[in-house]
């Protein structure tokens, strides 16, 4: 029995020792420090989901108004529609409330990754961690200006975000960092609220900052402008090769720089009607909508549930968010097991991409929303390009989970 | 006079296995006659919440959690007994009596 006696607030964790027998029931120490790990990524989650919801589904609302109930052609944006004068009265009233939800919605959303990386944080160093880790996490998305001499002139730049990885980052680094700052620096007892007022969240401030502005960053940076070569040079590789990377390249991080990066390339591409965004407008939904299955079919597909109860409602605002356009719903499923499910939800949405693009689907215009899928050619094609992609991941994921639990590496709550 | 035994339920999600659990925990622990209180914290919040002094006079102190719960700073200097969620709603005899043993209660 996994029965561990410690002293809170010192490190030293015993494990019972039978006294009749000897034997030592604690469980190995390379599996408690996975089990830690994910547990401070799981209290992260926890706390990132009601946002994902909250600003998700206010966001969601902002779009169906103009794009369903108003039937505006979706390569309008919202202000372009209010200002061409064929709305009025009620109608124009409705759109601009929807414009302005939308900026609350995304607002709101923007707090996923903060959120996240707060908590996270937390959970490793406690109640320093938290700030630092929450503005680690909203620097990660919204990066600080610096300085760059651009013809002889300095001017201020926003570099390209870091996006949720930059997020998971921060908060294990700024996590431990605390936790090692209050264990070795040791005062007396006169000298501990400088030392907890001051000095920790003085230097905890200056390493959030550095780490973030001056390494993690520019390594999103630097991965960006590598991602955008690569596609410009498969742009000129032919059809297939680019809709492979840039599948690839968009799913991957899920609106980090990876994705930002193919979206800067493809965009550029559909505009100059040189390459279609096909691949790139599938596989910004295909990892949430496979995602979002695998938690709502495991129970038809293996007998079990595979994931967490909060994941099951996750799963639906995942798949309803995809149909928006949104692919941060899937973010939760992404960070909950990183190593098995990017690669997977990679691979999988190039397979749905290339399928749909094979089939004859092409999309000109840069949305991947449901309202946006009237401007498809091969509407079929596409809609079994993503079919396939999305419960390739689903069930392949599923069956995956059940063979963890089945060999008890995964527990299901 | 009873001992007391105070325990802290929380799970990832705060749905259903923090309340299996803190159930497990408090009828077992009634039937072995302890004086018992056991806070969850689920996601309606923190129920049931222990007290400082809830928590000095205990004799044994449970935690069973799979994340990181709201006011450890309360726990600070206390030796307190850890079990997976799992174990606990399972086998929750089976972890009162090893906690007595490794106690020396029997």
């Amino acid at each position: 029995m996994a029965i561990t006696k410690r002293t809170v607030g010192s490190s030293d964790d015993k494990p019972i020792v039978h006294k009749s027998t000897g034997q030592v029931t604690s469980k190995s120490g390379k599996q408690s420090a996975w089990t830690e790990i994910s547990k401070h990524i799981m209290t992260g989650i926890s706390y990132m989901i009601p946002i994902l919801i909250m600003g998700g589904l206010i966001g969601a609302f902002s779009q169906i108004i103009p794009y369903v109930i108003l039937g505006i052609d979706p390569s309008l944006s919202i202000v372009d529609a209010l200002n061409s004068g064929q709305f009025t009265g009620f109608n124009e009233s409705l759109l601009r409330l929807s414009n302005t939800m939308a900026s609350f919605g995304f607002t709101l959303f923007g707090f996923a990754v903060p959120m996240f990386a707060a908590f996270t944080a937390n959970s490793i160093g406690g109640k320093t961690a938290l700030l630092a880790g929450f503005i680690g996490g909203y620097v990660a998305n919204n990066p600080v200006a610096i300085m760059k001499l651009t013809d002889g002139k300095w001017v201020a730049k926003t570099p390209v975000a870091s996006g949720f990885l930059g997020g998971v980052i921060i908060a294990f680094a700024v996590g431990y960092f605390v936790k090692w700052l209050n264990e070795k620096i040791k005062v007396s007892h006169n000298w501990l609220a400088f030392k907890t007022t001051f000095l920790v969240p003085l230097l905890t401030a200056l390493f959030t900052y550095i780490v973030m502005v001056y390494v993690v960053t520019p390594i999103g940076g630097s991965i960006n402008n590598g991602i955008k070569n690569i596609l410009q040079s498969a742009g000129k590789a032919g059809e297939m090769v680019y809709a492979v990377i840039l599948s690839a390249a968009t799913a991957f991080d899920l609106g980090g720089p990876v994705n930002k990066a193919a979206g800067f390339v493809a965009t550029a591409f559909t505009m100059e009607k040189t390459l279609p965004i096909t691949a790139r407008v599938l596989a910004i939904v295909t990892p949430s909508i496979g995602l979002g299955l695998s938690a709502l079919i495991d129970k038809k597909l293996v007998g079990r549930r595979v994931y967490d109860k909060q994941f099951h409602e996750a799963g639906k605002t995942s798949i309803f968010l995809a149909f928006m356009g949104i692919s941060e719903g899937a973010i939760p499923f992404a960070l909950e097991r990183p190593s098995f499910t990017i690669p997977l939800y990679v691979i999988c949405s190039i397979i749905g991409s290339v399928t749909a693009i094979a089939l004859g689907a092409v999309q000109w215009f840069p949305e991947s929303a449901v309202w946006a899928w009237p401007l498809i050619h091969g509407k079929v094609a596409y809609i079994i390009g993503l079919a396939v992609g999305s419960i390739l991941i689903a069930v392949i994921n599923v069956f995956h989970r059940n063979n963890l639990i089945k060999k008890g590496k995964l527990e299901i709550f | 006079m009873a001992r007391k035994l105070v325990g802290l339920c929380a799970c990832t999600m705060g749905l259903a296995h923090t309340f299996m659990a803190a159930e497990a925990l408090e009828k077992a622990a009634k039937e072995k006659g302890y004086d018992v209180k056991v806070e969850t914290q689920g996601s309606d919040g923190i129920k049931n919440k222990l007290t400082s002094d809830d928590i000095a006079q205990a004799d044994i102190i449970i935690h069973s959690v799979a994340i990181t719960p709201e006011g450890m700073d309360r726990f600070e200097g206390y030796e307190i007994y850890e079990v997976e969620l799992r174990e606990l709603i399972k086998n929750p005899k089976g972890v009162l009596e090893e906690i007595e043993e490794d106690l020396g209660f029997k």
